[in-house]
């Protein structure tokens, strides 16, 4: 009987290692919405991230968020009440109500970007010449500049502001209905493509940066490919690829990579072994530059 | 014993049967001012040529490591035979160095691996053009590269001005370079192991041995994805392939993709030219075909060469499911494909006829 009790125990312990109970807690403030993800010990750093626009930050409960937390990250989730690419004053206004919250001023804050949400990150950048308040910048599944022909985007201008249900795009169609194959059908339809520009960006402070940069790009993501980062890469002044001494890691989610296979947008947050795969990688750049 | 070890050999060597084989046309071959022989394969269809009247002849040309059976081993899905049945008139270039005119030996002999890029812009090109034209009394042509085959006329055009050529068409043809995959930088390294011992990279001796074996020696999924996507095509396409199209790398020619690899851009061997540079000299209509999954020819080096050439027409081309393709296209399934006429010739073609009136 005595042997059964401690056993457990011992089984207690260690679910209380091994899953991480998710505590959330939300706050309304004017143009968005605060999803606060806590850890039970004091974490080792805060990933700020944007609202992803073209799906449910829920979706993020799967693999995103217990990974990091399960790291000692901290998360606050931005959820935008209109889905759209924010101005850097509105980037402002959320980095000040950051830091006038006392339990997360003094803590290292990784500006995070994730699907399109990352691409208001690298305006943000691009727009600020000095950003102190922020530690690492980290970007997932992210494109920036689509001026150039031949990508998705600047072919099919018809995609924009639409549901992927609403798409009438003759060419698009075969590929949702690949993703509706590879996922479940009501999350394929619900997902949504924002307004983004295919005009030329003007490159304005990118070389005044120093913040750390991790940049991760699925192989086959056709909304944010690897062409798609090429002028933030170029102009990003820790992105250099022929400087040894650069702090701009860029990991590109391929099986030439050795990577369980060749990532598409929705791999990145979905594929059932992502976190052994992808993420650890990830975090070990974060330890290394913290 | 020896009786089992013989059954063993046997059992490993039996020849695997492949049952298709590279189209055939008609043979010459020209040679270039410095005395190497190329091969030119002529295919066209007469009916076609009088119904459509194409303005230029059109010149395919392979990449590193390959010959022109890249654009002959589908049959009547080939590029060759689809451009052919556009009413094109169609030369299929073999570069210096290939089987056709002759192999050049290891060691000794007259002709040696002893060739760099170099002399396939300077010598090659050159004498394909004027061949070409000659027989054909037209007053330019189309230049179809796949891959290396594209980087030289990128360089032709661009730094010896070449303006022999009307229409550019490039497909997974890399002109800027990073070591950007562990695959890649695992071939660097082979690469540089075995020059340093023999005066080629036996590519094609190797793989036209696996083709005869009935285990497949291919490396493992992430290496070979480096070259193709091997889901994209036919296990008898790939097969066929080791046996007739993979060629031997001389060694000046590794080295120079070597240094190009390490410096990010690519120079003539002696370092005086810089081609990746001289881009911005490329003036004349341009579509740069890519493939979403290719590793050597990938859309962060192409978008690049999209923005130095100056050419005022000029279009990218990304073959990719999101766009109506049939798979997200590697680097050699380009034109090998299962589906590629549907997916990658067609546009190339479309692309082609709009500017080939006469």
């Amino acid at each position: 009987m005595k042997i059964k009790f401690y056993k457990i125990i011992i089984i207690i312990i260690l679910f209380s290692f091994c899953s991480t109970p998710i505590i959330k807690q939300e706050k309304n403030l004017s143009f968005y919405r605060i999803e606060h993800y806590k850890t039970k010990r004091s974490p080792k750093g805060i990933l700020l991230q944007f609202d992803p626009l073209s799906f449910s930050t829920d979706l993020l409960e799967k693999h995103w968020i217990p990974f990091w937390l399960k790291e000692n990250y901290e998360i606050v989730q931005i959820v935008l009440k209109e889905k759209r690419l924010l101005s850097s004053q509105e980037v402002d206004v959320i980095l000040k109500d950051i830091q006038e919250n006392d339990s997360l001023s003094s803590k290292k804050i990784i500006l995070t970007g994730i699907s399109f949400g990352g691409i208001t990150i690298l305006d943000y950048l691009n727009e600020k010449e000095n950003i102190q308040s922020i530690s690492r910048v980290m970007v997932i599944g992210t494109g920036w500049d689509y001026a150039y022909s031949g990508n998705l985007f600047y072919e099919n201008h018809d995609l924009f502001n639409k549901k992927i249900k609403e798409i009438k795009n003759p060419k698009f169609l075969s590929y949702k209905k690949y993703l509706e194959e590879s996922y479940n059908k009501p999350f394929i339809e619900d997902l949504y493509i924002p307004n983004i520009s295919i005009e030329k960006k003007k490159v304005k402070n990118l070389s005044s940066h120093r913040l750390p940069m991790l940049i991760v790009i699925g192989k086959i993501d056709p909304f944010s490919p690897e062409d798609s980062m090429i002028t933030f890469i170029k102009n990003y002044r820790q992105c250099s690829f022929k400087t040894l001494l650069n702090r701009c890691y860029y990991i590109e989610a391929s099986r030439a990579n050795f990577f369980d296979k060749d990532y598409n947008h929705f791999d990145l947050f979905l594929y059932d072994d992502v976190e052994d795969d992808l993420y650890k990688d990830m975090n070990e750049w974060i330890r290394k530059e913290f | 014993m020896k009786n089992i070890l013989s059954l063993f050999i046997i059992i490993l060597t039996t020849m695997s049967c492949i049952s298709i084989s590279p189209s055939k046309g008609e043979l010459y071959h020209p040679t270039t001012k410095d005395g190497w022989k190329l091969t030119i394969e002529h295919f066209y269809d007469k009916d076609a040529q009088q119904k459509f009247k194409r303005k230029y002849p059109v010149i395919l040309c392979h990449g590193l490591m390959a010959n022109r059976t890249y654009y002959t081993i589908n049959g009547d899905s080939s590029f060759a035979l689809q451009l052919a049945k556009a009413g094109y008139d169609v030369w299929v270039l073999d570069l210096r160095g290939r089987e056709s005119a002759g192999s050049p030996s290891w060691f000794f002999g007259e002709k040696k691996y002893d060739y760099s890029i170099d002399d396939y812009i300077k010598y090659d090109i050159d004498a394909a053009i004027q061949y070409v034209l000659e027989k054909t009394k037209a007053e330019k042509v189309n230049w179809v590269g796949h891959s290396m085959g594209g980087m030289i006329a990128y360089a032709r055009i661009g730094s010896y001005q070449e303006s022999r050529i009307a229409n550019l068409i490039t497909v997974g043809s890399p002109f800027s370079f990073e070591l950007s995959t562990t695959s890649l930088r695992l071939w660097h390294k082979a690469g540089s192991c075995t020059t340093s011992i023999l005066p080629t990279v036996p590519m094609g001796s190797l793989a036209k041995f696996n083709s005869y074996m009935c285990v497949d020696l291919t490396p493992k999924p992430g290496l070979v994805e480096v070259l193709l996507y091997p889901e994209n095509t036919d296990k008898e396409v790939i097969k066929a392939s080791q046996r007739y199209m993979i060629t031997n790398i001389a060694k000046p020619e590794a080295l120079q993709l070597k240094t190009a690899l390490e410096l990010g851009e690519f120079y003539s061997i002696d370092g005086k030219i810089n081609y990746t540079e001289n881009l911005k000299n490329i003036q004349i209509p341009t579509l740069m075909v890519l493939g979403r999954r290719d590793h050597l020819g990938f859309g962060y080096t192409i978008r690049l060469i999209y923005e130095k050439i100056q050419a005022k027409d000029k279009q990218l081309l990304i073959v990719e499911r999101a766009q109506g393709a049939s798979e997200d296209y590697g680097h050699g399934d380009l034109f090998m494909g299962k589906n590629a006429p549907k997916d990658v010739m067609e546009p190339i073609i479309q692309w082609m006829n709009e500017r080939n009136k006469l």
